[in-house]
Protein backbone atom coordinates (compact mmCIF):
# COMPACT_ATOMS: atom_id res chain seq x y z
CA UNK A 1 0.00 0.00 0.00
CA UNK A 2 2.83 2.63 0.99
CA UNK A 3 3.85 1.91 -2.71
CA UNK A 4 1.12 3.64 -3.98
CA UNK A 5 2.58 7.04 -2.33
CA UNK A 6 6.10 6.69 -2.71
CA UNK A 7 4.86 6.55 -6.86
CA UNK A 8 3.45 9.71 -5.96
CA UNK A 9 6.15 11.41 -4.13
CA UNK A 10 8.27 10.15 -7.77
CA UNK A 11 5.80 11.64 -10.49
CA UNK A 12 5.82 15.07 -8.36
CA UNK A 13 9.87 14.60 -8.64
CA UNK A 14 10.18 13.99 -11.77
CA UNK A 15 7.32 16.74 -13.59
CA UNK A 16 9.06 19.42 -11.84
CA UNK A 17 12.68 18.51 -14.18
CA UNK A 18 11.19 20.34 -16.61
CA UNK A 19 11.74 23.93 -15.60
CA UNK A 20 15.61 24.12 -15.04
CA UNK A 21 16.15 27.42 -16.86
CA UNK A 22 13.48 28.68 -14.79
CA UNK A 23 15.33 27.74 -11.70
CA UNK A 24 18.36 29.34 -12.56
CA UNK A 25 16.01 32.55 -12.63
CA UNK A 26 14.93 32.01 -9.88
CA UNK A 27 18.25 31.76 -7.75
CA UNK A 28 19.01 34.79 -9.72
CA UNK A 29 16.20 36.19 -8.46
CA UNK A 30 16.93 34.85 -4.51
CA UNK A 31 20.07 36.64 -4.76
CA UNK A 32 18.85 40.17 -6.16
CA UNK A 33 16.31 39.97 -2.93
CA UNK A 34 19.20 38.32 -0.80
CA UNK A 35 21.67 41.46 -1.76
CA UNK A 36 18.98 43.99 -0.79
CA UNK A 37 18.69 42.42 2.89
CA UNK A 38 21.80 42.15 3.04
CA UNK A 39 23.04 45.61 2.68
CA UNK A 40 19.88 46.52 4.56
CA UNK A 41 21.33 45.44 8.01
CA UNK A 42 24.51 45.81 7.13
CA UNK A 43 23.61 49.56 7.71
CA UNK A 44 21.46 48.66 10.21
CA UNK A 45 24.15 46.84 12.12
CA UNK A 46 26.65 50.30 12.10
CA UNK A 47 24.71 51.91 14.72
CA UNK A 48 25.99 48.98 17.17
CA UNK A 49 27.25 45.60 17.06
CA UNK A 50 24.51 43.26 18.61
CA UNK A 51 20.52 43.78 18.60
CA UNK A 52 18.52 41.61 20.63
CA UNK A 53 20.94 39.44 20.80
CA UNK A 54 22.02 39.03 17.13
CA UNK A 55 25.27 40.23 15.65
CA UNK A 56 25.27 41.00 12.09
CA UNK A 57 26.87 37.40 11.11
CA UNK A 58 23.83 35.56 12.66
CA UNK A 59 20.99 37.98 11.21
CA UNK A 60 22.52 36.94 7.57
CA UNK A 61 22.67 33.74 8.65
CA UNK A 62 19.46 34.17 9.52
CA UNK A 63 18.05 35.18 6.56
CA UNK A 64 20.01 32.84 4.39
CA UNK A 65 18.46 29.77 6.10
CA UNK A 66 15.17 31.49 5.72
CA UNK A 67 15.25 32.42 2.37
CA UNK A 68 16.52 28.13 1.92
CA UNK A 69 13.71 27.03 3.87
CA UNK A 70 11.01 29.57 2.21
CA UNK A 71 12.65 27.98 -1.72
CA UNK A 72 11.84 24.82 0.02
CA UNK A 73 8.10 24.59 0.11
CA UNK A 74 7.25 26.23 -3.09
CA UNK A 75 4.24 23.78 -3.09
CA UNK A 76 2.44 23.58 -6.45
CA UNK A 77 0.47 20.25 -4.69
CA UNK A 78 -1.93 22.54 -2.77
CA UNK A 79 -2.84 24.93 -6.15
CA UNK A 80 -3.59 21.30 -7.97
CA UNK A 81 -5.67 20.01 -4.58
CA UNK A 82 -7.51 23.07 -4.70
CA UNK A 83 -8.18 23.06 -9.31
CA UNK A 84 -9.35 19.85 -8.40
CA UNK A 85 -11.61 20.72 -5.61
CA UNK A 86 -13.28 23.57 -7.36
CA UNK A 87 -13.66 21.94 -10.87
CA UNK A 88 -15.10 18.68 -9.69
CA UNK A 89 -12.64 16.16 -10.65
CA UNK A 90 -12.00 15.37 -6.96
CA UNK A 91 -14.86 12.90 -7.21
CA UNK A 92 -12.71 10.52 -9.59
CA UNK A 93 -10.17 10.42 -6.37
CA UNK A 94 -12.65 9.84 -4.14
CA UNK A 95 -13.93 6.80 -5.83
CA UNK A 96 -9.96 5.61 -5.43
CA UNK A 97 -9.28 3.45 -2.12
CA UNK A 98 -6.30 6.41 -0.93
CA UNK A 99 -5.98 8.23 1.45
CA UNK A 100 -5.99 11.73 0.21
CA UNK A 101 -4.06 14.00 2.60
CA UNK A 102 -1.18 11.31 2.38
CA UNK A 103 -1.03 11.49 -0.97
CA UNK A 104 -0.88 15.11 -0.76
CA UNK A 105 1.87 14.50 1.75
CA UNK A 106 3.71 12.37 -0.53
CA UNK A 107 3.28 15.08 -3.53
CA UNK A 108 4.80 17.78 -1.10
CA UNK A 109 7.79 15.69 -0.05
CA UNK A 110 8.43 14.83 -4.23
CA UNK A 111 8.18 18.20 -4.71
CA UNK A 112 10.61 19.34 -1.62
CA UNK A 113 13.52 17.02 -2.29
CA UNK A 114 13.75 17.69 -6.07
CA UNK A 115 13.98 21.46 -5.12
CA UNK A 116 16.32 20.97 -2.48
CA UNK A 117 18.61 18.57 -5.08
CA UNK A 118 18.08 21.03 -8.18
CA UNK A 119 18.10 24.28 -6.22
CA UNK A 120 18.72 25.02 -2.75
CA UNK A 121 22.45 23.06 -2.59
CA UNK A 122 23.10 25.76 -5.34
CA UNK A 123 21.91 28.36 -2.97
CA UNK A 124 23.55 27.32 -0.18
CA UNK A 125 26.69 26.51 -2.12
CA UNK A 126 26.28 30.07 -3.88
CA UNK A 127 25.75 32.53 -0.32
CA UNK A 128 28.56 30.54 1.15
CA UNK A 129 30.96 31.51 -1.09
CA UNK A 130 29.10 35.25 -1.15
CA UNK A 131 28.58 35.44 2.43
CA UNK A 132 30.20 34.77 5.92
CA UNK A 133 28.09 32.18 7.68
CA UNK A 134 27.46 31.29 10.88
CA UNK A 135 28.04 27.10 11.47
CA UNK A 136 25.74 25.86 13.50
CA UNK A 137 25.53 26.39 17.24
CA UNK A 138 27.12 22.88 18.53
CA UNK A 139 26.48 19.41 16.83
CA UNK A 140 23.75 18.75 19.28
CA UNK A 141 22.13 22.04 18.14
CA UNK A 142 22.45 21.10 14.31
CA UNK A 143 20.71 17.44 15.15
CA UNK A 144 17.69 19.15 16.77
CA UNK A 145 17.34 21.53 13.55
CA UNK A 146 17.40 18.98 11.43
CA UNK A 147 14.70 17.45 13.18
CA UNK A 148 12.90 21.09 14.06
CA UNK A 149 13.60 21.40 10.26
CA UNK A 150 11.19 18.14 9.28
CA UNK A 151 8.47 19.12 11.80
CA UNK A 152 8.29 22.35 10.10
CA UNK A 153 7.66 20.83 6.81
CA UNK A 154 5.12 18.60 8.22
CA UNK A 155 3.47 21.88 9.85
CA UNK A 156 4.02 23.64 6.09
CA UNK A 157 2.36 20.67 4.39
CA UNK A 158 -0.64 20.23 6.83
CA UNK A 159 -1.59 24.41 6.03
CA UNK A 160 -1.04 23.44 2.61
CA UNK A 161 -3.59 20.49 2.71
CA UNK A 162 -6.03 22.70 5.35
CA UNK A 163 -5.73 25.69 2.82
CA UNK A 164 -6.47 23.60 -0.29
CA UNK A 165 -9.59 22.24 1.88
CA UNK A 166 -11.24 25.34 2.34
CA UNK A 167 -11.92 25.65 -1.48
CA UNK A 168 -14.50 23.30 -1.03
CA UNK A 169 -16.32 26.49 1.29
CA UNK A 170 -14.88 29.26 -1.39
CA UNK A 171 -15.18 27.96 -4.36
CA UNK A 172 -11.80 30.42 -5.13
CA UNK A 173 -8.60 29.80 -4.79
CA UNK A 174 -6.57 33.06 -5.52
CA UNK A 175 -7.65 35.05 -2.76
CA UNK A 176 -7.58 31.89 0.33
CA UNK A 177 -3.51 31.12 -1.41
CA UNK A 178 -2.60 34.93 -0.69
CA UNK A 179 -3.86 35.42 2.70
CA UNK A 180 -2.45 32.13 3.50
CA UNK A 181 0.96 33.26 2.24
CA UNK A 182 0.89 36.80 3.50
CA UNK A 183 0.21 35.19 7.13
CA UNK A 184 2.69 32.48 6.64
CA UNK A 185 5.34 35.17 5.15
CA UNK A 186 5.01 37.43 8.24
CA UNK A 187 4.56 35.11 11.32
CA UNK A 188 7.15 32.33 10.12
CA UNK A 189 9.71 34.73 10.66
CA UNK A 190 10.61 34.54 7.32
CA UNK A 191 11.52 38.80 6.72
CA UNK A 192 12.97 39.09 10.24
CA UNK A 193 13.70 36.79 13.74
CA UNK A 194 10.40 36.68 15.84
CA UNK A 195 12.01 38.34 18.49
CA UNK A 196 12.74 41.90 16.81
CA UNK A 197 9.19 42.18 16.53
CA UNK A 198 7.11 44.32 19.86
CA UNK A 199 6.72 42.15 22.13
CA UNK A 200 2.36 41.71 21.74
CA UNK A 201 2.97 41.20 18.05
CA UNK A 202 6.02 38.16 19.23
CA UNK A 203 3.91 36.46 21.32
CA UNK A 204 0.96 36.25 18.70
CA UNK A 205 3.17 34.62 16.45
CA UNK A 206 4.71 32.11 18.59
CA UNK A 207 1.13 31.40 19.80
CA UNK A 208 0.19 30.61 15.68
CA UNK A 209 1.68 27.63 14.48
CA UNK A 210 3.54 29.25 11.44
CA UNK A 211 6.43 29.91 13.80
CA UNK A 212 7.75 26.15 13.55
CA UNK A 213 8.25 26.33 9.86
CA UNK A 214 11.23 29.07 10.10
CA UNK A 215 11.59 30.91 13.19
CA UNK A 216 12.18 27.89 15.23
CA UNK A 217 14.58 25.65 13.44
CA UNK A 218 16.38 28.41 12.65
CA UNK A 219 16.69 29.76 16.02
CA UNK A 220 18.07 26.41 17.58
CA UNK A 221 20.67 26.24 14.68
CA UNK A 222 21.94 29.56 15.63
CA UNK A 223 21.78 28.58 19.72
CA UNK A 224 19.61 31.56 20.52
CA UNK A 225 17.28 29.68 22.84
CA UNK A 226 18.66 27.78 25.98
CA UNK A 227 18.83 24.15 26.27
CA UNK A 228 15.65 24.11 28.15
CA UNK A 229 13.73 26.06 25.48
CA UNK A 230 14.68 23.94 22.75
CA UNK A 231 12.94 21.35 23.93
CA UNK A 232 10.15 23.34 24.65
CA UNK A 233 10.10 24.72 20.88
CA UNK A 234 9.86 21.29 19.68
CA UNK A 235 7.20 19.87 21.74
CA UNK A 236 4.85 23.12 20.67
CA UNK A 237 6.39 22.30 17.04
CA UNK A 238 4.60 18.85 17.56
CA UNK A 239 1.76 19.58 19.10
CA UNK A 240 0.92 22.18 16.24
CA UNK A 241 1.94 19.70 14.03
CA UNK A 242 -0.61 16.95 15.07
CA UNK A 243 -3.30 19.90 15.76
CA UNK A 244 -3.14 21.06 11.98
CA UNK A 245 -3.26 17.58 10.80
CA UNK A 246 -6.24 16.30 12.35
CA UNK A 247 -7.76 19.60 11.44
CA UNK A 248 -6.90 19.18 8.04
CA UNK A 249 -8.41 15.69 8.53
CA UNK A 250 -11.78 17.23 9.87
CA UNK A 251 -12.28 19.64 7.18
CA UNK A 252 -11.63 17.39 4.70
CA UNK A 253 -14.54 14.92 5.87
CA UNK A 254 -17.26 17.60 6.18
CA UNK A 255 -16.11 18.95 2.78
CA UNK A 256 -16.65 16.24 0.88
CA UNK A 257 -19.75 15.78 2.55
CA UNK A 258 -20.55 19.46 1.10
CA UNK A 259 -18.60 18.78 -2.85
CA UNK A 260 -20.35 19.91 -5.37
CA UNK A 261 -19.99 18.16 -8.74
CA UNK A 262 -20.82 20.77 -12.09
CA UNK A 263 -21.28 18.93 -14.43
CA UNK A 264 -19.16 16.36 -15.96
CA UNK B 1 -3.71 64.98 -35.10
CA UNK B 2 -1.97 61.78 -34.39
CA UNK B 3 -1.35 62.24 -30.39
CA UNK B 4 -5.05 63.48 -29.90
CA UNK B 5 -6.30 60.73 -31.83
CA UNK B 6 -3.87 57.94 -29.94
CA UNK B 7 -5.05 59.52 -26.92
CA UNK B 8 -8.97 59.25 -27.58
CA UNK B 9 -7.69 55.45 -28.45
CA UNK B 10 -6.95 55.24 -25.16
CA UNK B 11 -9.37 56.71 -23.09
CA UNK B 12 -11.13 54.27 -24.98
CA UNK B 13 -9.72 51.15 -24.26
CA UNK B 14 -9.08 52.87 -20.11
CA UNK B 15 -13.13 52.95 -20.41
CA UNK B 16 -14.05 49.40 -21.60
CA UNK B 17 -11.67 48.23 -18.94
CA UNK B 18 -13.11 50.19 -15.96
CA UNK B 19 -16.38 48.86 -17.30
CA UNK B 20 -15.64 45.19 -16.71
CA UNK B 21 -14.22 46.41 -13.35
CA UNK B 22 -17.47 48.06 -12.29
CA UNK B 23 -19.62 45.17 -13.60
CA UNK B 24 -17.78 43.14 -11.01
CA UNK B 25 -17.37 45.44 -7.99
CA UNK B 26 -17.48 42.93 -5.12
CA UNK B 27 -15.15 40.62 -6.60
CA UNK B 28 -12.47 43.89 -7.48
CA UNK B 29 -12.46 45.44 -3.72
CA UNK B 30 -12.21 41.94 -2.16
CA UNK B 31 -9.59 41.42 -4.33
CA UNK B 32 -7.41 44.63 -3.18
CA UNK B 33 -7.26 43.42 0.15
CA UNK B 34 -4.83 40.92 -0.34
CA UNK B 35 -2.26 43.11 -2.34
CA UNK B 36 -3.02 46.07 0.78
CA UNK B 37 -1.88 42.94 3.17
CA UNK B 38 0.99 41.73 1.13
CA UNK B 39 2.56 45.39 0.53
CA UNK B 40 1.97 46.26 4.55
CA UNK B 41 4.20 43.15 5.62
CA UNK B 42 7.92 45.09 4.79
CA UNK B 43 6.35 48.33 6.50
CA UNK B 44 5.69 46.40 9.53
CA UNK B 45 9.21 45.06 9.34
CA UNK B 46 10.84 48.33 9.01
CA UNK B 47 8.43 50.01 11.31
CA UNK B 48 10.13 46.81 13.76
CA UNK B 49 13.46 47.75 12.58
CA UNK B 50 13.32 51.52 13.95
CA UNK B 51 11.95 50.68 17.15
CA UNK B 52 15.48 49.13 17.95
CA UNK B 53 17.32 51.51 15.58
CA UNK B 54 17.46 55.34 15.46
CA UNK B 55 18.38 55.70 11.63
CA UNK B 56 19.70 53.60 8.98
CA UNK B 57 22.57 55.25 7.35
CA UNK B 58 21.64 58.63 8.14
CA UNK B 59 18.17 58.27 7.31
CA UNK B 60 15.02 58.40 9.79
CA UNK B 61 11.81 56.61 10.05
CA UNK B 62 10.04 59.35 8.31
CA UNK B 63 12.67 59.19 5.51
CA UNK B 64 12.48 55.69 5.15
CA UNK B 65 9.13 56.03 4.90
CA UNK B 66 8.57 58.64 2.21
CA UNK B 67 11.40 56.94 -0.28
CA UNK B 68 9.69 53.16 0.43
CA UNK B 69 6.17 54.88 -0.17
CA UNK B 70 6.93 56.64 -3.47
CA UNK B 71 8.66 53.50 -4.26
CA UNK B 72 5.10 51.58 -4.19
CA UNK B 73 3.70 54.25 -5.95
CA UNK B 74 5.81 54.78 -9.03
CA UNK B 75 5.84 51.06 -9.30
CA UNK B 76 2.38 49.97 -8.47
CA UNK B 77 1.09 52.85 -11.37
CA UNK B 78 4.11 50.94 -13.53
CA UNK B 79 2.50 47.38 -12.93
CA UNK B 80 -0.92 49.00 -13.87
CA UNK B 81 -0.14 50.67 -16.83
CA UNK B 82 2.44 48.27 -18.06
CA UNK B 83 0.79 44.96 -17.32
CA UNK B 84 0.14 43.55 -20.31
CA UNK B 85 4.40 43.38 -20.75
CA UNK B 86 4.68 40.88 -18.44
CA UNK B 87 2.95 38.21 -20.71
CA UNK B 88 4.58 39.76 -23.61
CA UNK B 89 7.14 37.15 -24.82
CA UNK B 90 4.72 34.02 -24.56
CA UNK B 91 1.50 35.40 -25.70
CA UNK B 92 2.70 38.10 -28.45
CA UNK B 93 6.62 36.28 -29.51
CA UNK B 94 6.20 32.76 -29.06
CA UNK B 95 2.70 31.88 -29.97
CA UNK B 96 2.74 34.56 -32.51
CA UNK B 97 0.16 37.11 -31.41
CA UNK B 98 2.49 39.85 -32.94
CA UNK B 99 0.75 39.12 -36.03
CA UNK B 100 -2.51 40.73 -34.98
CA UNK B 101 -1.01 43.50 -33.60
CA UNK B 102 0.85 44.09 -36.98
CA UNK B 103 -1.77 43.83 -39.10
CA UNK B 104 -3.53 46.62 -37.27
CA UNK B 105 -3.11 50.51 -38.22
CA UNK B 106 -2.10 51.94 -35.22
CA UNK B 107 2.15 51.96 -34.00
CA UNK B 108 2.43 47.83 -32.15
CA UNK B 109 3.80 49.22 -29.31
CA UNK B 110 1.42 51.72 -28.31
CA UNK B 111 -1.10 48.65 -28.88
CA UNK B 112 0.32 46.41 -27.00
CA UNK B 113 1.11 48.97 -23.94
CA UNK B 114 -2.55 50.28 -23.79
CA UNK B 115 -4.98 47.36 -24.84
CA UNK B 116 -4.81 45.89 -21.30
CA UNK B 117 -4.05 47.46 -17.95
CA UNK B 118 -4.11 46.00 -14.40
CA UNK B 119 -6.30 47.16 -11.38
CA UNK B 120 -5.13 45.02 -8.91
CA UNK B 121 -2.64 47.51 -7.50
CA UNK B 122 -5.07 50.22 -6.48
CA UNK B 123 -4.40 49.23 -3.52
CA UNK B 124 -1.47 49.74 -3.05
CA UNK B 125 -1.45 52.83 -4.51
CA UNK B 126 -3.49 53.67 -1.70
CA UNK B 127 -0.80 52.34 0.88
CA UNK B 128 1.42 54.45 -0.82
CA UNK B 129 -0.44 57.64 -0.87
CA UNK B 130 -0.74 56.61 2.86
CA UNK B 131 2.54 56.43 3.59
CA UNK B 132 4.06 59.47 1.76
CA UNK B 133 1.36 61.85 3.92
CA UNK B 134 2.12 60.03 6.70
CA UNK B 135 6.02 60.88 6.26
CA UNK B 136 5.23 64.60 5.45
CA UNK B 137 3.35 65.21 8.08
CA UNK B 138 6.17 63.29 10.64
CA UNK B 139 8.91 65.07 8.62
CA UNK B 140 6.97 68.75 8.71
CA UNK B 141 7.68 69.21 5.23
CA UNK B 142 4.74 71.96 4.03
CA UNK B 143 4.63 71.27 0.27
CA UNK B 144 3.25 74.27 -1.47
CA UNK B 145 2.31 74.67 -5.11
CA UNK B 146 5.89 73.95 -6.30
CA UNK B 147 6.31 70.64 -4.53
CA UNK B 148 3.11 69.75 -5.57
CA UNK B 149 3.64 69.94 -9.35
CA UNK B 150 7.87 68.30 -8.57
CA UNK B 151 6.00 65.23 -6.92
CA UNK B 152 4.10 65.35 -10.09
CA UNK B 153 6.54 65.43 -12.52
CA UNK B 154 8.99 62.64 -10.65
CA UNK B 155 6.02 60.50 -10.61
CA UNK B 156 5.60 60.64 -14.25
CA UNK B 157 9.21 60.67 -15.12
CA UNK B 158 9.06 57.52 -12.61
CA UNK B 159 7.00 55.42 -14.67
CA UNK B 160 8.33 56.65 -17.95
CA UNK B 161 11.47 55.64 -16.92
CA UNK B 162 9.87 52.29 -15.37
CA UNK B 163 7.99 51.56 -18.42
CA UNK B 164 11.59 51.64 -20.40
CA UNK B 165 13.15 49.18 -18.44
CA UNK B 166 10.20 47.00 -18.30
CA UNK B 167 9.95 47.02 -22.16
CA UNK B 168 13.65 46.20 -22.91
CA UNK B 169 13.87 43.43 -20.07
CA UNK B 170 11.06 42.28 -21.82
CA UNK B 171 11.88 42.58 -25.95
CA UNK B 172 15.41 40.70 -25.19
CA UNK B 173 12.99 37.80 -25.61
CA UNK B 174 13.03 38.50 -29.25
CA UNK B 175 16.26 37.35 -29.24
CA UNK B 176 16.40 34.53 -26.67
CA UNK B 177 13.07 33.09 -27.53
CA UNK B 178 12.27 32.39 -23.66
CA UNK B 179 9.00 33.78 -22.58
CA UNK B 180 10.06 34.60 -19.17
CA UNK B 181 14.01 34.88 -19.94
CA UNK B 182 15.54 37.99 -17.97
CA UNK B 183 12.40 39.98 -16.87
CA UNK B 184 11.90 38.87 -13.44
CA UNK B 185 15.80 39.01 -12.36
CA UNK B 186 15.95 42.87 -14.18
CA UNK B 187 12.71 43.68 -12.87
CA UNK B 188 13.28 42.59 -9.27
CA UNK B 189 16.50 44.96 -9.00
CA UNK B 190 13.70 47.51 -8.51
CA UNK B 191 14.17 46.19 -4.57
CA UNK B 192 17.13 48.05 -4.38
CA UNK B 193 15.81 51.27 -4.85
CA UNK B 194 13.14 51.05 -2.18
CA UNK B 195 15.88 51.99 0.40
CA UNK B 196 17.95 54.69 0.80
CA UNK B 197 21.01 53.67 -1.72
CA UNK B 198 23.95 54.96 0.18
CA UNK B 199 23.04 51.76 2.60
CA UNK B 200 24.71 49.85 -0.53
CA UNK B 201 28.47 49.30 -1.99
CA UNK B 202 29.74 51.33 -5.02
CA UNK B 203 28.98 48.29 -7.63
CA UNK B 204 25.39 48.64 -6.48
CA UNK B 205 24.80 52.20 -6.18
CA UNK B 206 26.36 52.43 -9.84
CA UNK B 207 24.04 49.69 -11.41
CA UNK B 208 20.75 50.78 -9.86
CA UNK B 209 21.78 54.69 -10.53
CA UNK B 210 23.27 54.74 -14.50
CA UNK B 211 22.72 50.98 -15.37
CA UNK B 212 18.82 49.95 -14.31
CA UNK B 213 18.24 53.34 -13.47
CA UNK B 214 15.88 52.60 -10.89
CA UNK B 215 17.46 54.79 -8.22
CA UNK B 216 15.85 57.60 -10.27
CA UNK B 217 12.49 56.92 -9.79
CA UNK B 218 12.69 56.35 -5.79
CA UNK B 219 15.64 57.68 -4.07
CA UNK B 220 16.58 61.08 -5.92
CA UNK B 221 13.29 62.29 -6.34
CA UNK B 222 12.71 61.12 -2.98
CA UNK B 223 15.92 63.06 -1.34
CA UNK B 224 14.34 65.87 -3.57
CA UNK B 225 11.85 66.35 -0.64
CA UNK B 226 13.58 65.05 2.40
CA UNK B 227 17.18 66.64 1.99
CA UNK B 228 17.38 69.42 -0.37
CA UNK B 229 21.41 70.12 -0.20
CA UNK B 230 22.38 66.89 -1.00
CA UNK B 231 22.53 64.30 -4.43
CA UNK B 232 21.52 67.73 -6.17
CA UNK B 233 23.50 66.91 -9.11
CA UNK B 234 21.58 63.58 -9.44
CA UNK B 235 18.14 65.43 -9.72
CA UNK B 236 19.56 67.47 -12.74
CA UNK B 237 20.17 64.06 -14.29
CA UNK B 238 16.58 63.38 -13.69
CA UNK B 239 14.82 64.75 -16.99
CA UNK B 240 17.87 63.01 -19.10
CA UNK B 241 17.26 59.79 -17.91
CA UNK B 242 14.03 60.36 -18.38
CA UNK B 243 14.22 60.91 -22.06
CA UNK B 244 17.86 58.59 -22.92
CA UNK B 245 16.07 55.16 -21.29
CA UNK B 246 12.23 55.61 -23.22
CA UNK B 247 14.75 56.34 -26.53
CA UNK B 248 17.07 52.95 -25.97
CA UNK B 249 14.25 51.12 -24.76
CA UNK B 250 12.37 52.36 -28.43
CA UNK B 251 15.27 51.51 -30.83
CA UNK B 252 15.70 48.42 -29.07
CA UNK B 253 12.15 47.37 -29.58
CA UNK B 254 12.22 48.66 -33.91
CA UNK B 255 15.26 46.18 -33.83
CA UNK B 256 13.55 43.18 -32.04
CA UNK B 257 10.11 44.18 -34.40
CA UNK B 258 12.87 43.71 -37.66
CA UNK B 259 14.18 40.08 -36.11
CA UNK B 260 10.58 39.28 -35.17
CA UNK B 261 9.98 35.82 -37.70
CA UNK B 262 6.07 34.52 -37.02
CA UNK B 263 5.74 31.61 -35.05
CA UNK B 264 3.23 30.58 -38.22
CA UNK B 265 0.07 29.29 -35.60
Amino acid sequence: MMDVYVEFAKKSFQRLLAYRMSMVFRLCGFLVSLFVVYYLWKAIFTTSSVIEGYSFKMMITYLILSFAINALYDLPAEHELADKIIQGEIAMDLTKPIDLQRIFFAQSVGISINQLITYNIAFLIVTAFLFKIEPPCSMIGFVFFIISLLVGFIIMTAIGFITGTICFWTRDAWGIFFVKTALLIFFSGALIPLHFLPKWLENIAMILPFHGIIYTPISIYLGTISDYGVINLLLNQTIGAILLISLGKMLWYVGIKKVVIQGG
Amino acid sequence: MVISHYLELYLCFVSQHLKKILEYRLSFFIGIIPFILLQLLPIIIIWAIFKKVPHIAGFNFNEVLFIYGLGIICYAFGRMLFSNLNDFGYQYIIKGGLDTVLIKPINPLFYIVASDFSEKEIGELLVGIILIIKSIIGLEIHPGILEFFALLYFLINGIIIYGSINLIAVIICFWTKDPRGLTSPIMRIQEFSQYPVTIYGKAVRFIITWIIPFAFITFFPAVFFIRREEFGGYILCLPLIGIIFPLIAYLLWLKGLSKYESSGT
